[in-house]
């Protein structure tokens, strides 16, 4: 027959025993809860460059009407912009990221130079529309980066770095452009080159 | 005799209530794990740029209409808990939560906090108790409450507390909890039409997140630990006292 000592330490056991359950399993909930909040930081970027590349295509079919000659200019940003529309991941995005923003800023600077373009309602709204987007995009890159360090934190934490190896979850990179992609814009010289057109 | 008796059902409550409190100490340690990750975890939400789904948001607290007052407190707020407990009940007698509409602000933006449902963890100059005895002549405050309230008359055994916590207009909080359209959304605010809703584990504390995240450090251990020994103690007095443990002897 089971003794009093058993039945009193077996209900201690049993308290203990359910508390490493159930933070084991919390343990595994925290990873997959932390992997999805970068999943949904990173889809709320994607829909913000989703919109401005929209409104990019409006400013370079704007832009086009006004100053048709600058092919070199108007090139680079449908370059650029299809770059930020292909990026399937946040390497990828970020060095499309500033390269867009580099020929969103030649853009801007040929409105300097072509009154018409400048005096265009429409110009001013589109303009105004990508910065405000790009401010959300730069705001929603700190709460990913952010979401992204919390991530790779848990997963070198006991016991998260256990589940994490058996379920196959590895850490993420932050929305950071490389340097490649920053020393790879001139600005510079492409407004010289226009000069000179 | 009569004495004895009490005494013997009494040591039998309080160990049955031990057990219970050991469990309740067990959920409670788990629950403020949970807020100790979400701390850490989730990023705090700039508020031109909030997403639906769960959020952390800091900011200034705002009223966007008139100051409330703390009832029985000489306490101008936005926003207040109170609860009545009565020494001769376990549970309170009386809870009540009053808010203006509410918003936390920032330079970026603002987002409406709905308080149903948010857990508060307020600093001590935030917080504040009445006690009435009941051989004490009670304050006006407290007698105009409960009457208003129908609260049971104290007599000469019912001693009174009143417990609360508030918010001032411009106070700092955290807040955690899930951001929702906002159906009471103002048409051509110019703001983004959501709300602030607690979901399922939703705290506001006027706290630093740093503060927050000590004093929920090896929160669970203690808990546990603390738990699992208050539990198994009350267990094992309360078989014994019932007789139940002499079966296995």
């Amino acid at each position: 027959m089971v003794d009093f000592a058993t039945v009193v330490l077996g209900f201690g056991l049993v308290v203990l025993a359910y508390s490493v359950v159930k933070y084991l399993g919390s343990a595994h909930n925290n990873v997959v809860e932390a992997h999805e909040r970068c999943e949904k930081a990173w889809s709320d970027i994607d829909v913000l460059l989703e919109r401005r590349a929209g409104e990019v295509g409006d400013l370079i079919d704007l832009t086009r009407e006004h100053v048709s000659h600058e092919q070199d200019v108007l090139e680079d940003v449908i370059e650029a912009r299809e770059r930020v529309v292909e990026a399937s991941n946040p390497d990828e995005a970020a060095d499309a990221v500033v390269a867009l923003r580099s020929s969103l800023d030649e853009v801007y600077d040929l409105s300097t130079e072509y009154p018409d373009l400048a005096s265009s309602e429409r110009f001013d709204e589109l303009s105004d529309s990508i910065r405000t987007i790009e401010q959300r995009i730069e705001n929603r890159r700190e709460q990913y980066n952010d979401a992204v360090r919390a991530y790779n934190t848990r997963l070198k934490r006991v016991p998260e770095r256990f589940v994490a190896d058996y379920y196959g979850y590895t850490s993420k990179t932050p929305f950071v452009a490389s340097a490649s992609a920053r020393e790879g814009v001139d600005v510079g010289d492409r407004l010289s080159l226009s000069d000179e057109d | 005799m009569v004495f004895a008796y009490a005494l013997y059902l009494g040591l039998i409550g309080g160990s049955l209530l031990a057990v219970l409190f050991g469990l309740a100490r067990v959920g409670e340690g788990f629950r403020r794990w949970r807020q100790a990750t979400a701390l850490h975890d989730v990023p705090i939400a700039s508020l031109d740029a909030v997403s639906i789904g769960e959020a952390a948001v800091v900011g200034r607290l705002a009223g966007a209409e008139r100051d409330c007052a703390v009832p029985v407190a000489d306490q101008q707020c936005v926003c207040y808990d109170l609860e009545v407990v009565d020494s001769t009940d376990t549970l309170p007698v009386h809870e009540e939560r009053e808010a203006a509409r509410l918003f936390v602000t920032t330079d970026e933006g603002r987002i409406r906090v709905d308080l149903d449902g948010f857990e508060f963890d307020l600093t001590d100059d935030r917080t504040g108790s009445l006690s009435v005895k009941s051989y004490d002549d009670p304050p006006e405050g407290a007698v105009a409450f409960a009457e208003e309230h129908d609260l049971p008359d104290q007599g000469m055994r019912r001693d009174r507390e009143f417990r609360y916590e508030f918010l001032r207009d411009g106070d700092e909080v955290y807040a955690y909890g899930t951001v929702e359209p906002d159906p009471e959304r103002e048409a051509g605010a110019g703001e983004k039409g959501v709300v602030l809703v607690a979901g399922d584990d939703g705290f506001l504390s006027n706290k630093s997140t740093a503060t927050l995240l000590r004093e929920r450090r090896f929160t669970l251990a203690k808990s546990v630990t603390v738990g699992a020994v208050v539990g198994t103690g009350g267990l094992a007095a309360f078989l014994w006292l019932t007789g139940i443990a002499q079966l296995f002897l």
